[in-house]
């Protein structure tokens, strides 16, 4: 018998924590994943209680906490966000990032922010070129967000712009990271959009796996010669333009090593995947971990049927199951975007 | 000889991936990596198996004598019992305390 408090089901070093603390949001983009935007959020003494559970559990697995808070945007409730990131700040956490649009920080936020030393990195979104952007994040959203980099980085931020590609912006890449690198940004992520919630009848968005093998090989081959921003795909495939490079991107995180906490207390094993596996008010991180028949589904490669099954690759990627159960209702089926 | 359970907040787990069985605390978290033995042991007092009817299922699926094996099954229980994966059953603590007085 041994008690090896390696959590043995996870083999990264960090457990990530993606917390949803309000569904309440000050935009209504056109491509969102969320379904309601109504502020539901939890009171504060259940937020700390929740926290201070999320944290303790990272400490009993031997890992490294690692959360992203954000919402909905998490700046409309700015009292509960730095209630938080104070807890965080003194817990056994080893970084933050926060999610935001940035409409809502200003000068007097900064400030607030400063003091935070385990805040790695605010991340932001553009959508493409200043038209592009604006059509689907709303008027003006472009500039603002420019606005708003330059205003943190004038205060020694650290920075990434995620940009959800499908065909609405598949040719904007490029002359985006163009931008983003004048503004002196530090990462540039890509992610595959996935029509769900407020987006879920925009399937004629997704890309095809030609489109999607074109953009990412386009933007793989641009910032080889470029030092910053760094480039970051979300949602596998990476391996597929180059299995040797593992800085590009990192495994789907599902049942491994990541949950996501929506602003209920429910827990989802990817925010994409929207399938409920538990209630942080209702059951310990560990029931949920330890017993989830999802999780324990999706820890073994075996179930993963189509093309997905058997691949060389799954070692290193598996697919997005977001994007299978988004598309087929099967999120053991292949990725639908795979060009392999 | 004593009856025994799993403690409510303990379950048992095989996982077909890793091929190792487990034994997890949905309370604190804790977790134990078992032998296949260790892991029906425990699942047989689970299932209030008699302790003999145990070391003979083990002894039967271990290569060593009988004596070896009825030493170990007992240490192994002992041992969780001790770590808090099994208690002992509440009418035989009450059978225990009667003996005793």
């Amino acid at each position: 018998m041994s008690n090896n408090h390696l959590l043995e089901t996870a083999y990264e070093e960090e457990f990530y924590f993606q917390w949803h603390i309000t569904n309440e949001c000050n935009l209504r983009c056109k491509h969102c994943y969320h379904d309601n935007y109504l502020d539901d959020s939890l009171k504060l003494d259940q937020l700390i209680k929740i926290g201070n559970h999320l944290c303790d559990a990272a400490k009993k697995w031997g890992k490294k906490a690692s959360f992203s808070l954000t919402g909905g945007e998490p700046f409309t409730n700015p009292e509960n966000l730095f209630a938080i990131l104070e807890l965080l700040e003194t817990r056994n956490v080893d970084r933050i990032d926060i999610l935001t649009n940035g409409f809502l920080i200003d000068e007097e936020i900064i400030n607030r922010l400063k003091k935070f030393k385990k805040l790695r990195r605010i991340q932001l979104s553009l959508e493409g070129l200043k038209e592009t952007n604006d059509r689907i994040r709303g008027d003006g959203s472009f500039d603002k967000t420019i606005k708003i980099i330059k205003l943190l980085k004038d205060h020694s931020f650290t920075i990434s712009i995620m940009m959800t590609i499908g065909k609405h912006n598949k040719d904007e890449v490029i002359p985006l990271a163009k931008e983003l690198k004048v503004l002196n940004v530090d990462t540039f992520i890509l992610d595959r959009f996935i029509p769900e919630g407020q987006s879920q009848n925009k399937k004629d968005w997704l890309l095809s796996p030609e489109e999607i093998k074109n953009v990412y090989s386009e933007a793989y081959n641009y910032f080889q010669n470029c030092l910053k921003p760094r480039f970051l795909l979300y949602r596998t495939l990476f391996c597929l333009l180059n299995p040797d490079d593992p800085h590009i991107g990192a495994i789907c995180s599902v049942g491994n090593n990541a949950v996501t906490i929506m602003p209920n207390g429910d827990v989802l094993p990817c925010r994409r995947l929207p399938i409920k596996i538990g209630n942080l008010l209702e059951e310990t991180i560990y029931k949920i971990w330890y017993t989830s028949p999802l999780l324990w589904e999706m820890r073994n490669p075996k179930n993963l049927k189509g093309k997905c099954n058997n691949c060389e690759h799954i070692p290193i990627c598996r697919g997005c199951r977001a994007m299978a159960y988004a598309i087929t209702d099967d999120y053991f089926e292949t990725d639908p975007q795979c060009w392999k | 000889m004593k009856k025994y359970i799993l403690v409510e907040n303990i379950i048992l787990k095989f996982d077909e991936v890793s091929n190792r069985y487990y034994a997890f605390c949905i309370s604190t978290g804790d977790h134990f990596i078992l032998t296949k033995s260790g892991y029906f042991i425990l699942e047989f007092l689970e299932m209030g198996k008699d302790i003999n009817e145990i070391i003979s299922f083990v002894h039967k699926n271990e290569n060593i004598d009988l004596d070896t094996c009825k030493r170990d099954t007992l240490n192994f229980i002992n041992k969780s019992e001790k770590i808090g994966i099994i208690s002992i059953l509440k009418e035989e603590q009450k059978n225990d305390k009667k003996e005793h007085n």
